[in-house]
């Protein structure tokens, strides 16, 4: 576990060196929020069928989706492919 | 040899290392398409659903969603160089570049024509002739001029998002994800209708960024809705001309990194 640790707080750190990509990556997700709300609006609005579920809870629930997806890139980031590529697993780097 | 042929080399180098690993090529190409595929599924659900979305039926969402995702797919299957870029600035690599007497424009382009990009192209395709047939267009010629050129545009149009964001890690060195936001974010947007956004949204994608001048116009026009004062044909070449003309900006302004 605490290799592990270490190993995520290296990489955060890396991904918090240029400081306007990081900011940009986020401003990314929440335009993807703004499209899927939109989107759900749109339909909610157009409102020929009724459904149980409120338009409310649908963004409640988009929205955290969106703030914690970053967290997929950090934790499952495309770094496999390249250390095999490049024959790094066996260092362990 | 001229720019052209060259630029052709490339493309069969690029297309017979690709096909060195075939089953590679095959499963990302399932994946695409049923990654693609099931994103379709969304829309027809909620389709289902609520029975139609203001004033568009399934099918005209049809012919949207399956043009943006065709578009989509050749742009990035012909501006692949460009997306991957930002690494050749961030690593120096792109010294090697400046140092060979060819542009630098045909030299990235020809990286790699992106062949599993098929798996969206199909899945759009399949959507578009679905939503095409119903709605009843693309049978005359004007028909299939205009459809071309909404083509083209779109295809210029996001390779131009591709390669502006290629460009900005000239000035910032790391590639900066707001515009995917712009290149995915744009089809994701441009699969629906833009009337259906809020009114800011939908005055950003005519005037800022011409993706809506691009399609949904056009696309409009198509389908016999709503009549526009004007029909943008070339908005999509023209954007790209914008961006070549910042690409380079960016060469000139680029100065190599490391110590």
């Amino acid at each position: 576990m605490r290799p592990y640790l270490s190993i995520l707080a290296m990489r955060f750190k890396t991904s918090i060196q240029y400081r306007s990509a990081a900011v940009a990556g986020y401003v990314t997700q929440m335009f993807f929020g703004i499209v899927m709300v939109s989107v759900l609006g749109a339909f909610y609005a157009s409102g020929r069928n009724g459904t149980a579920v409120p338009l409310q809870s649908f963004v409640n629930y988009i929205w955290p989706l969106q703030a914690f997806w970053i967290g997929f890139f950090v934790l499952a980031g495309g770094l496999m492919l390249q250390r095999v590529r490049r024959k790094l697993v066996v260092q362990g780097g | 040899v001229s720019g052209l042929r060259l630029y052709l080399r490339y493309l069969a180098v690029s297309i017979r290392a690709q096909l060195q690993y075939k089953v590679s090529f095959a499963l990302y190409s399932l994946g695409t398409l049923a990654v693609t595929g099931i994103e379709f599924l969304g829309m027809w659900a909620l389709f289902a659903r609520f029975g139609g979305l203001l004033n568009w039926t399934l099918e005209e969402a049809c012919v949207f969603y399956g043009l943006a995702n065709m578009i989509f797919a050749c742009a990035d299957a012909l501006a692949r160089g460009f997306d991957v870029f930002a690494q050749l600035v961030k690593s120096g690599e792109f010294d090697t570049v400046l140092i060979r007497p060819r542009s630098t424009v045909l030299q990235i382009a020809g990286k790699e024509l992106t062949l599993r990009r098929v798996g969206r192209f199909a899945q759009g395709l399949a959507v578009f002739i679905y939503g095409a047939v119903h709605v009843g267009i693309a049978i005359n010629w004007a028909d299939l001029v205009l459809l071309a050129l909404v083509f083209v545009n779109g295809v210029c149009f996001f390779m131009a998002i591709i390669a502006l964001q290629a460009a900005a890690s000239f000035w910032t060195v790391e590639s900066l994800e707001v515009f995917n936001s712009l290149s995915y974010g744009g089809v994701a947007s441009a699969q629906y209708p833009l009337n259906i956004y809020q009114e800011y949204f939908q005055k950003f994608f005519l005037f800022v960024v011409p993706l809506g001048a691009v399609m949904y116009i056009p696309v409009c026009t198509l389908l016999g809705r709503a009549a526009f004062p004007g029909l943008p044909l070339f908005a999509g070449l023209a954007f790209l001309v914008v961006a070549g003309l910042v690409w380079r900006l960016g060469v000139r302004h680029y100065r190599s990194t490391g110590s």
